[in-house]
């Protein structure tokens, strides 16, 4: 499983990283980071709540 | 469907009131009668221009009304179509009081993009974290103050100034500023409400508090660029967009936008919070049994209850369809939040106060999109913050009387409203 950002669309609300803070970080330039590109399979539960959350689409789950 | 484009100026107009100030002057049930009506027979209906009174815009040929859940996410998400920099507010306004106030929230990308960005970082889970213990510590000394008196003015000594307190600390605003910051901000909104206006003209006034803002905002900018600050002035004094600094003016902008949108929300919140608490005792004693099990769940409800703001507006880029009618280039797209936080289609008796309500995908931060409101995340925390301080400590706190709404078509206003309790020993 792999989290695919999109930059252009993501609009650093960071709702993303309230559902999972450990994969997710809106650094201090206001641009998200990935931190756990490719998390693992017993957290796809999270990751698809984390991907519904993103307000503008700018997440993407493959694989 | 395919509906056939009709030229605005022949368009005819529903005969549904959304338009009157006397629609905007009545209760918020009162509204909801006639946007259940709405909603169930014609969900998106074309208008007779908002009754103004501020400025007289002999273009404005009406608008698009938005009602529905399903609608008004599509709407906000189609940002290509339906785009936010001719205006967000019903009304026609001259463009100088559009470019003081509105700040990011009407622009568009990419410009948009760029801009929220440097604000986006002070607003992520991260920063609220970094910040949760002002934010407690904010509420504690807003009821600390009332703890012992028995009875107050919730708005007046509440509401206001929970909000205030927290975004000017953000924004990096001294206590000498804040109450008349906090108070001229008002105005964007509430310059149809009699009780705030005291027979001031409309636009004389918005202008008035436009000055006051900025010889505020002028000030605090002269400051960080002597002596930078942690704040969120200084993050855009020292801010670039392109390589290039932001002028005076968007930084003025900015700050009206932070102002009006940081205060005038959550203190409307608060207020319909507390007074939905009060009158929903078993409701109450349920969340008290369990705050912190139950207060993230309670907030949704709450902020869907309150929806604090009643109206966004977009204006069609493009012909286009909307829910089956032919949108035209240049129509205005009004939504009406309140609205679809009561369609029944995505709540179950939405006309139910409901803390234990799960799902909630109210629309009181927006329904999605690029303008989702920025500030969301601080505004759970302040309204779980000052909610679990008055429970905790005034657990007998009640709402007597009737409070005194304000007339107004964009926020969902509360101007007074007297709380008694028994005084903390």
């Amino acid at each position: 499983m792999r989290i695919v950002l999109d930059q252009g669309k993501c609009s650093s609300l960071g709702m993303c990283e309230a559902v999972a803070p450990d994969v997710f970080e809106v650094g201090d330039d206001g641009a998200l980071q990935l931190l756990q590109p490719e998390p693992p399979e017993d957290r796809r539960g999270q990751m698809e709540e984390a991907v519904a959350a993103c307000p503008t689409g700018a997440l993407t789950l493959e694989g | 469907m395919t509906a056939t484009a009709v030229p605005r100026a022949e368009r005819p107009y529903d005969p549904a009131d959304l338009s009157s100030l006397a629609f905007w002057s009545g209760t918020a049930a009162d509204r909801e009668r006639v946007f259940a009506e709405l909603r169930r027979e014609r969900p998106v209906s074309w208008h007779r221009p908002v009754e103004n009174g501020l400025f007289e815009d002999p273009n404005d040929q009406g608008f698009w009304a938005v009602v529905r859940h399903a609608d008004l996410v599509e709407v906000t998400r189609r940002h290509e179509d339906f785009v936010s920099g001719q205006g967000i507010v019903f009304e026609s306004m001259p463009q100088e009081l559009l470019d003081a106030g509105q700040g990011f929230i009407a622009m568009d990308p990419p410009r948009h993009t760029k801009v929220r960005r440097l604000l986006s970082s002070a607003f992520t889970p991260r920063q609220m974290a970094r910040i949760g213990d002002r934010i407690e510590a904010n509420a504690r000394r807003i009821v600390d103050d009332i703890a012992g008196k028995g009875e107050v003015d919730v708005v007046a000594e509440i509401s206001a100034l929970l909000p205030m307190h927290n975004i000017c600390d953000m924004v990096g605003i001294p206590d000498r500023h804040r109450r008349t910051v906090a108070h001229e901000a008002q105005f964007a909104g509430g310059w149809r409400d009699d009780d705030l206006m005291q027979g001031a003209e409309p636009l004389g006034r918005l202008m008035q508090a436009t000055h006051t803002m900025r010889e505020v905002a002028t000030e605090l900018i002269a400051e960080r660029r002597a002596e930078p600050q942690d704040d969120l002035l200084t993050a855009l004094v020292q801010a670039e967009v392109d390589g290039e600094r932001l002028t005076d003016d968007e930084i003025v902008s900015f700050f009206g936008l932070l102002m009006i949108a940081g205060n005038d929300t959550t203190r409307q919140s608060t207020s319909h919070g507390l007074q939905a608490l009060s009158d929903h005792p078993e409701q109450r004693e349920w969340l008290r049994a369990d705050l912190d099990g139950r207060m993230a769940g309670a907030v949704e409800e709450i902020v869907r209850w309150a929806t604090p703001i009643m109206t966004f507006r977009r204006t069609a880029a493009r012909d286009c369809e909307l829910g089956g009618r032919s949108i035209t280039e240049g129509d205005k797209v009004i939504m009406f939040y309140a609205s679809a936080n009561w369609d029944t289609d995505v709540f179950t008796a939405p006309e139910r106060f409901d803390l234990s309500r799960s799902p909630n995908p109210h629309v009181s931060f927006g329904g999605g999109g690029i303008h989702h409101c920025l500030g969301n995340q601080l505004a759970r925390r302040q309204l779980a913050a000052l909610f679990r301080e008055v429970l905790t400590r005034l657990p007998d706190f009640e709402v007597v009387g009737e409070p005194v709404y304000s007339t107004g078509n964009f926020f969902h206003g509360v101007n007074a409203m007297t709380a008694r309790f028994t005084p903390e020993a």
